[in-house]
């Protein structure tokens, strides 16, 4: 862990000082000063048009390996999510964004909290989660830097969380490079709801109702050449607190010969635990290349390694082509490995010395894989315009609409399928 | 990756503005587009490993 550490901060720190070597080599052509006055004309005609998009998710998934009942059980959930993100020029310089929406969910496990005294077959745990999120931007004009900030909250039955954070972005003067350093700082309190048979009991103690959440990000993006540019960056996550679950259940090697005698469960379950304190790094690439008008070749991979004993690869590509002027199709895939976390044990499995336990099948060893694709219809003259609703005597359009759908399936059985669609307005 | 890393700084040329067309394309931006939001936020629920392109942002248990 510290070695893998070690060399991500040492190719950081490369990149860094590549950054600022070149950074201060820059000069700016005459080319780009026209570019950069284009820029600024364009900004001011355009800073009071708000741009609106109504963003609409459906998502089902179904698997047989349920935390909730001890890694064994229905994983059924169905959720609607439609959001909000309404993007408002401030001035030539400045905008704010704002994002806020509903998920609306339906879970057969949640429902299972109470799964020895009334259970029920199907999918009937509703519950809502709201949230908001605001982020302000500003670009620096002596520097042509960037700064940001950000804060949100969000709320639904037994977890209410906040965040906050904020980023600073190093451009170069041709704007073909820039770095960004970001930090976030997020805050989850919990009701402690415990299954129904272990409430009241010295089991159901757990020591915390918060989680905490600290994030650290680097990030560096390069242009390559006329048709390249890549993206590379690193996080350091550190969380504390409450890091389980407190309605997941854990069956101890005592209840595998009772896999399905409810009567000898419900007296053999335990409450997850966890280690109260989590590191996870994460570093990513992006790499973007446009092939030709028709077709351009978009590129993700990931290398992730936590405390837990986590570790994972994950990669993606997206192929975007031009159909026509206004219309673009995106197929994509992705493929995700990961090993298991030190505390994970399948159903049944757990020895009661574990000072740690846990088995969500989320934290086991799988690979998935997901694809899928997207649409886009997006006219230059826009699809349709009406009376804009916000400023007298001004027309509002819808611009674009997209559309994407994807399949995921997990190597433990888990599958899901989910749909999103994009009304983009401008007003 | 690291090695990717170090073959394209060495490898990159400087763009001018003008030269930017490609590059300028929507599809070619290194940012999610907000309808993947959706994706990565299940996605870093359904995967222990998640960072880096998403993950959660704040509640929502995703318990099931």
């Amino acid at each position: 862990m510290r070695m893998q550490l070690k060399t991500i901060l040492s190719l950081l720190l490369l990149l860094s000082v590549t950054f600022a070597v070149n950074a201060q080599t820059d000069k700016n052509s005459i080319d780009d000063k026209q570019e950069d006055s284009r820029k600024k004309v364009k900004l001011s005609e355009d800073y009071q048009e708000t741009e609106v998009n109504f963003l609409l998710n459906y998502y089902e998934q179904d698997g047989d390996h349920s935390p909730v009942t001890g890694g064994q059980g229905t994983e059924e959930l169905t959720n609607v999510a439609p959001s909000f993100v309404v993007h408002i020029p401030v001035d030539s310089l400045s905008s704010l964004d704002l994002n806020f929406g509903i998920d609306i969910y339906s879970s057969a496990s949640t429902d299972n909290i109470d799964y020895f005294d009334t259970h029920k077959s199907s999918a009937s745990g509703m519950d809502a989660r709201a949230h908001i999120n605001a982020y302000y931007s500003h670009k620096l004009l002596k520097s042509g830097n960037d700064y940001s900030v950000l804060a949100g909250f969000s709320q639904e039955y037994d977890v209410s969380s906040y965040h906050a954070g904020g980023s600073y972005t190093l451009n170069s003067k041709d704007q073909n490079r820039s770095l960004t350093i970001d930090g976030l700082y997020m805050n989850d309190s919990w009701k402690l709801l415990y299954p129904t048979e272990l409430r009241g009991s010295s089991d159901a103690n757990l020591k915390d109702d918060v989680r905490t959440t600290l994030k650290f990000g680097l990030s560096y993006s390069q242009v390559i050449n006329k048709r390249s540019q890549a993206l590379f960056s690193m996080e350091v996550v550190s969380q504390s607190g409450l890091l389980s679950t407190p309605f997941h259940r854990v069956f101890f090697d005592d209840a595998f010969a009772f896999a399905n005698d409810k009567n000898e469960l419900a007296t053999r379950s335990h409450i997850e635990q966890l280690d109260d304190s989590r590191i996870k790094i994460p570093i990513s690439m992006r790499w973007n290349y446009y092939i030709s008008d028709f077709i351009r070749l978009k590129t993700f991979y990931r290398y992730y390694s936590d405390s837990w004993g986590i570790s994972a690869h994950t990669a993606s590509v997206e192929l975007p082509m031009m159909v026509s002027p206004s219309f673009i199709i995106s197929p994509f895939a992705r493929y995700h490995t990961q090993t298991a976390a030190d505390d994970f044990y399948e159903f049944g499995q757990a020895s009661s010395t574990a000072e740690f336990y846990t088995s969500d099948y989320d934290l086991s060893e799988f690979d998935s894989f997901k694809v899928g694709v997207g649409f886009q219809y997006s006219p230059v003259t826009g699809i349709s315009n009406f009376k804009s609703p916000l400023r007298k005597g001004k027309t509002a359009q819808l611009k674009s609409i997209g559309l994407r759908t994807a399949y995921y399936d997990r190597s433990d059985g888990l599958n899901a399928w989910l749909v999103s669609l994009d009304f983009a307005f401008t007003f | 990756m690291g090695l990717f890393a170090v073959i394209a700084m060495n490898s990159c040329v400087s763009v001018a503005a003008y030269q930017k067309a490609y590059l300028n394309d929507e599809e070619m931006a290194l940012q999610a587009k907000k309808l993947e939001v959706y994706e990565s936020n299940f996605q870093a629920y359904r995967e222990g490993a998640a960072g880096a392109n998403g993950g959660k942002s704040g509640g929502g248990c995703g318990c099931n």
